[in-house]
């Protein structure tokens, strides 16, 4: 009993390990050959855990090379872009400027009920509606609908809009990120600075700081959010 | 462009790996199966030479201990099973004197053997 229990911390090290040295690719599944090696990683990686007569070699060799052979092909698909094409495949355009293309529809085997579901899904009703729709290499469809179906934006309105960018997030859960620092350019003794003038809180008590591109601060303490530590 | 470096490595790691474990395994099913083979097959020789058949069949125990720990990271548990009971069975007729099973036994080790061996090389029948 407690082998099975061994086993089942070392593969899952192995599993998270592998997954992360095959990088993001691989759980976005861009491709799907990597949906593929995400089902035979998991499987490679049950057998041995509930089969003890199974020696853990079994699964950790094919594990490893699994995900070796990944990085290689996808690095080959990188520099030959015919190898590339020939497995994955190239998008295809299910609708081009409101009309459907049947011959790509039978191609794709997708029925029409297919290829309406997958509109609603993405908040259209109506295929003349839609710019393009384009059947991606990961079996998603794109769906980019026509330019006065799509909400006016600023741009449209001649608004003077600010450019507020992303929330850079400076201390989560009382740590302070390096990270967040670095990309908004936010020094240490700014956070401090800042701090200093709203409560005098020390990081520790800080439950979340962020700020956005346009150096708007957001600040939420611990005893805000309940916890008084 | 570093995973694809690591990804290499360890391909050539896995490769050898791999390759120098069967090429060991291989080696040690070989030992034991020249010294399997060196048992008499017919009782009555069994039975006139006990003690080499004795001697046999505790280097063939003795052999066998040493080397299980190692197949048990390398080969499956049911061709190391069949092994390990034919040795086992071998060792306990031989000093029983039952030299009909030992010799039974001892068919069943070799062709255990012959089953590991042949999983460890790449042929037909053993990637199919």
């Amino acid at each position: 009993m407690t082998v099975i229990l061994v086993r089942l911390v070392f593969i899952y090290i192995l599993l998270t390990l592998t997954v992360r040295f095959m990088g993001k690719r691989q759980i976005g599944e861009l491709q799907m050959s990597e949906l593929v090696v995400a089902f035979m990683l998991s499987e490679l990686a049950a057998m041995p855990i509930t089969d003890t007569g199974i020696p853990l070699l079994y699964s950790i060799l094919p594990m490893v090379l699994l995900a070796v052979l990944e990085i290689l092909t996808s690095f080959a698909f990188l520099h030959l872009p015919t190898l590339s094409r020939l497995i994955t495949g190239v998008p295809q355009v299910v609708i081009c400027r409101g009309k459907i293309n049947r011959d790509v529809l039978r191609s794709c085997r997708m029925t029409l009920s297919e290829l309406m579901g997958e509109l609603r899904l993405n908040n259209c009703t109506d295929p003349s509606d839609v710019a393009y729709a384009i059947l991606e290499e990961n079996g998603r469809l794109s769906v980019i609908l026509r330019d006065k179906e799509l909400p006016p934006r600023a741009g449209d309105l001649s608004m003077q809009v600010k450019e507020r960018g992303i929330c850079h997030t400076l201390i989560a859960d009382g740590v302070i990120s390096e990270a967040g620092m670095r990309m908004s350019g936010v020094t240490f003794a700014q956070i401090c600075s800042y701090l200093k003038k709203h409560g005098n809180a020390a990081a520790s008590e800080v439950f979340l700081l962020t700020v956005n591109d346009a150096h708007e601060w957001n600040l939420i303490l611990k005893t805000e959010c309940g916890s008084g530590k | 462009m570093k995973s694809v470096i690591a990804a290499a490595v360890l391909l050539i790691l896995t490769v050898v790996f791999c390759l120098s474990a069967a090429a060991r395994t291989v080696s040690e099913i070989d030992r034991l199966y020249a010294m399997t083979e060196q048992m008499p097959v017919i009782a009555e020789v069994c039975l006139t030479d006990t003690e080499r058949v004795r001697a046999c069949a505790d280097r063939i125990a003795a052999d066998w201990s040493r080397s299980v720990s190692y197949f048990s990271y390398v080969c499956g548990y049911n061709v190391l099973n069949r092994a390990d009971e034919a040795v086992w069975n071998l060792y306990a007729a031989v000093g029983a004197g039952d030299y009909a099973s030992a010799i039974q036994a001892r068919y069943q080790l070799l062709d255990a053997l012959r089953r590991m061996r042949e999983l460890e090389r790449i042929s037909l029948s053993s990637v199919f």
